[in-house]
């Protein structure tokens, strides 16, 4: 029982101390390749434009306007698009 | 359609045709157990066998599939406890098995003759869309409407919000579009891709070696690509949680 408690406090401190070793030189090692990378931004833009069109469109088949609203969504979609790419972009930077 | 193209060896598409298992229908809801139910089953009862046979001996010193266990959940701990904060805590079961799943989904669907849940897009928008009513019903009921100031961002002049406003609501609803889109074009090109290869091998013969030799490195980024996708799914959960809980917009 005794020999138990010291061989665990011996491994406790050598467990402590691989830890202390392994924070110092790897704390994020997961990296998105960068195809990932860029995949990201463009499926960022497509799918706000596409949420931009559809809202353009839903509301064009509500009030008959086609295509008004299509196209003042539409842009606001592309503007949202890139609203996402930047923040992305600057997140990314900051990593 | 799909029974007459499946005598064609190069396919690519055909890997990830959905078929009716057993037949049920609640009212006019099909509700049919498909193949994709079926690996979603398979999916979880691999989880739960993980799990139990990891933690089975809870032994101080502990063996490889104890180890692997514990790694899997300090992963999502740290995860939740960087991106989000102590808060986060509450929502640790419901990320960690949100990570889990994703991820034995994209790894079983690496196995040959096995089925890619992940690569539909009714799946994956199915996970996003339940996460960003969650997540969004959660930042209502933590915020009140003060969450509506998130579509606002301060230091706009009032004139511009009108313009500002529709801009990111837009780039807010385009979150689960993204998420969705990301996970399943992932799972869709890479399977693909494999299958492809796959093809030249038979079709080059003997000389079928060199593609043999580019499907090793693809399988291995595939595998790679499985893990990444659910870190980004699950980190960009924790991100939006994080919104929710502390807007600072």
């Amino acid at each position: 029982m005794h020999g138990d408690d010291t061989k665990l406090k011996n491994l406790d401190s050598r467990i402590k101390e691989a830890k202390s070793s392994i924070k110092q030189n790897n704390n994020q090692n997961i990296k998105p390749s960068p195809i990932g990378k860029v995949l990201k931004l463009a499926v960022e833009i497509v799918a706000a434009m596409a949420i931009g069109v559809a809202i353009g469109l839903f509301l064009d088949s509500y009030f008959n306007t086609r295509p008004l609203f299509t196209i003042v969504f539409f842009l606001l979609g592309s503007s949202a698009g890139i609203l996402n790419v930047f923040r992305v972009a600057k997140s990314m930077q900051n990593n | 359609m799909a029974a007459e193209k499946s005598t064609n060896l190069i396919d690519p598409i055909h890997q990830f045709v959905i078929t009716r298992i057993t037949d049920i229908k609640i009212g006019n809801v099909d509700i049919s157990f498909t193949n994709s139910s079926q690996f979603m089953v398979i999916a979880t009862l691999a989880i739960m066998a993980f799990f139990m046979l990891g933690l089975s001996k809870k032994s101080i010193i502990p063996n490889r599939f104890q180890i692997m266990c514990e790694l899997s959940y300090e992963f999502i701990a740290n995860l939740l406890r960087t991106n989000v904060g102590d808060q986060g805590k509450a929502f640790f079961p419901f990320v960690f098995s949100l990570f889990m799943f994703i991820f034995f989904c994209n790894l079983i669907g690496l196995i040959p003759y096995s089925f890619t849940v992940t690569s539909h897009f009714a799946v994956t928008f199915a996970f996003a869309g339940l996460i960003f009513i969650g997540v969004t019903t959660l930042g209502f009921i933590k915020n009140g409407f003060g969450y509506l100031r998130m579509f606002y961002p301060s230091g706009v002049p009032i004139y511009m919000a009108p313009v500002i406003i529709p801009i990111e609501i837009i780039s807010y609803l385009s979150r689960p579009v993204a998420l969705s889109v990301r996970l399943m074009a992932n799972m869709l090109a890479g399977h693909s891709i494999i299958k492809i290869f796959a093809g030249f091998i038979v079709m080059m013969g003997f000389f079928g070696v060199i593609p043999l030799a580019g499907l090793v490195a693809i399988y291995a980024l595939e595998t790679f690509i499985a893990f990444l996708q659910a870190y980004i799914f699950t980190i960009l959960t924790c991100i939006y949680l994080n919104d929710a809980l502390h807007p600072h917009h």
